[in-house]
């Protein structure tokens, strides 16, 4: 082959292929138009020497390639058409002997070491070099063990040809503290590893020094900064996980006195001797409150440790509607306390797939709410089948939610109201968010007709849409 | 008297108590183990035959889970319903072939309901 060959261009200096190291070279790059030039100049030298050429690289890099030899005076169609300069596409080629996402060694021999026995035959001294950008693809999607094995693959198939290898890295693939093992690995399968232009364009010895020692402490300070990270990281589990379960413990212990409370006092209330006394029923029936009081308390925090575990719903088909009624008429005695009026509305029946103990678990805790701040107040529920999801709203006629705390009380533990006013965890609508989050829909709340009082409304998917 | 009986499988003497006393003020008849082995010595042994068995997961010994499988695996008493009566969260598998779960605290009328049901 014959070709007007330019001289180098100078952009990548020192780390170009040449001698024995040189067998497999690995080039990182920032930057695009760094590596045009770096991979340009290594074509370049080839030409010179008159060793036939293969590239597998991308379209957008192909074209530049030759666009950088076309400008240095190579004529590439010539130097293509006899056999000098050929040029694959490296996703194409990548296709050609992947196989259930790893390089199958066959077809690699056989897509591949073809490709080479063609060009090596074009080679009078029998030596030739090739470039390539098939690793680069695969750890750029992802694939490390596959860009690896392939590495492996060009470093078994070097000892049947006498080839020298570039391939190509961009330094993002190895951004992460957890890409560490990964890029040894890759620096271990090439005889030569060149950095990246921020290190090459440093002309000067005692400038690269530098740089390298700077290079060193940064790398150092990283790795304190991520030991201390992890540690802080540890000591936060940890302590998480003794909150979490505590609180489940504490939970469960709770509930064992409760039932014991709970059923004796209804027993009591439903004797025929204590509804004689009225003055003993009227103070068993304190009791009896303040126990239903503090099992909603118990149950509250027990629900939010196993909702922080992981929320995992068991959907089932259920209407929305009906579950509504149920709940309205379970807590008709809860309203009946708070002198709230309540009223449902909508569709008579709401079908969807939802978890049906979280869902009855919302209604009520949206009620309680409703029955609490909008005590002695009418308290709407409204279920209705819209198009794309199921909506739910409860509207109590109470002081309401401000606009600048409608998001936050939401929040776990979070009050808005003064705390000597309302008794309570704050973490009724913290579970409420957590469902609805859970079945992929929406809470919020506004304000009721004329600005009063507080209106939630929830939307439902017809089925869980999990959050990723 | 009703006929037959209900078995309290429950390892906590106050809510075991408890729950024989609001049984009994509703005329049950009312059989009590401590857990699930005592249980199903019981069934095997006793004379009668439970209407019920309210069933709490959590005991020391033989703990609810492994009865309700011996007793599924035992043919001469896999039919005899299993009301689970428990504190565990709802993130924990209640036996599948539990007719019905009360979760602790334990409302009266909810545990009638489900008694009457069955018995």
């Amino acid at each position: 082959m014959s070709a007007s060959v330019p001289a180098a261009s100078g952009d990548a200096l020192n780390g170009l292929p040449h001698g024995e190291n040189d067998r497999h070279a690995v080039q990182l790059y920032e930057d695009d138009a760094f590596l045009v030039g770096a991979v340009a100049d290594f074509l370049v030298r080839a030409i010179r020497q008159d060793e036939p050429l293969v590239v597998i690289a991308t379209r957008e890099h192909r074209a530049a390639f030759r666009e950088r030899l076309a400008g240095g005076g190579v004529h590439v169609e010539r130097l293509e058409g006899q056999g000098g300069l050929t040029m694959l596409d490296a996703a194409e080629t990548l296709d050609k002997f992947m196989v259930d996402g790893r390089p199958d060694r066959r077809l690699y021999r056989e897509v591949v070491g073809g490709v080479l026995a063609a060009v090596a035959s074009k080679s009078a001294g029998g030596h030739f070099c090739a470039y390539g950008e098939m690793v680069d693809l695969l750890w750029r999607a992802g694939n490390a063990a596959a860009a690896i094995a392939l590495e492996e693959l060009w470093n078994e198939i070097g000892n049947d040809y006498s080839f020298s290898l570039l391939c190509a890295y961009v330094m993002d693939n190895f951004s992460t503290e957890r890409d560490a093992h990964g890029f040894a690995e890759v620096c271990r399968m090439h005889s030569r590893v060149v950095p990246t232009e921020r290190y090459l364009t440093l002309q000067d010895s005692d400038a690269r020094l530098r740089e390298i020692s700077a290079l060193q402490q940064r790398a150092r300070a990283l790795e304190s900064e991520v030991a201390y990270r992890k540690e802080a990281e540890n000591a936060l589990r940890q302590a998480v996980k003794v909150r979490d379960d505590f609180l489940c413990v504490a939970g469960h212990e709770l509930r064992t006195p409760l039932t014991v409370l709970r059923l004796q006092l209804a027993s009591l209330l439903a004797s025929e001797s204590v509804n004689q006394t009225p003055r003993l029923e009227r103070r068993l029936a304190t009791l009896a409150a303040q126990t239903e009081r503090l099992s909603r308390l118990a149950e509250r925090l027990v629900d939010a440790s196993q909702i922080e575990a992981g929320l995992v719903l068991q959907p089932e088909t259920v209407d929305l509607a009906a579950l509504a009624k149920e709940g309205v008429d379970t807590l008709a005695d809860v309203a009946a306390a708070a002198g709230c009026r309540v009223t449902l509305h909508g569709d008579s029946s709401v079908i969807g797939c939802w978890d049906p103990d979280r869902l009855e678990q919302l209604v009520q805790d949206l009620l309680s709410n409703a029955f609490k701040f909008g005590r002695g107040t009418d308290v709407e529920v409204v279920v209705k089948g819209r198009r794309d999801s199921a909506e739910l709203i409860v509207r109590d006629g109470g002081p309401g939610v401000l606009a600048g705390e409608r998001e936050r009380v939401f929040g776990r533990f979070v009050r808005v109201e003064p705390t000597e006013n309302f008794g309570g965890l704050g973490l009724g609508l913290w579970i409420a968010r957590r469902i609805v989050d859970a079945h992929g829909g929406e809470i919020s709340v506004g304000s009721g007709p004329g600005e009063r009082g507080a209106t939630f409304t929830v939307k439902l998917p017809y089925a869980p849409v999990p959050r990723t | 008297m009703k006929h037959d009986y209900i078995l309290v499988v429950e390892d906590d003497d106050a809510v075991r108590d408890t729950v024989v006393d609001v049984l009994q003020d509703a005329e049950y008849s009312v059989r009590v183990a401590r857990d699930g082995q005592e249980a199903l010595d019981i069934l095997r042994r006793g004379s009668g035959r439970p209407c019920l068995v309210l069933l709490d997961l959590m005991m020391p010994g033989m703990n609810g889970w492994d009865f309700a499988r011996e007793q599924a695996g035992d043919p001469t008493l896999a039919d005899i319903p299993i009301c689970v009566v428990t504190a565990v969260g709802r993130s924990q598998q209640i036996p599948q072939k539990a007719v019905a779960v009360v979760r602790k605290p334990v409302q009266l009328k909810r545990l009638l309901e489900v008694v009457r049901q069955h018995c």
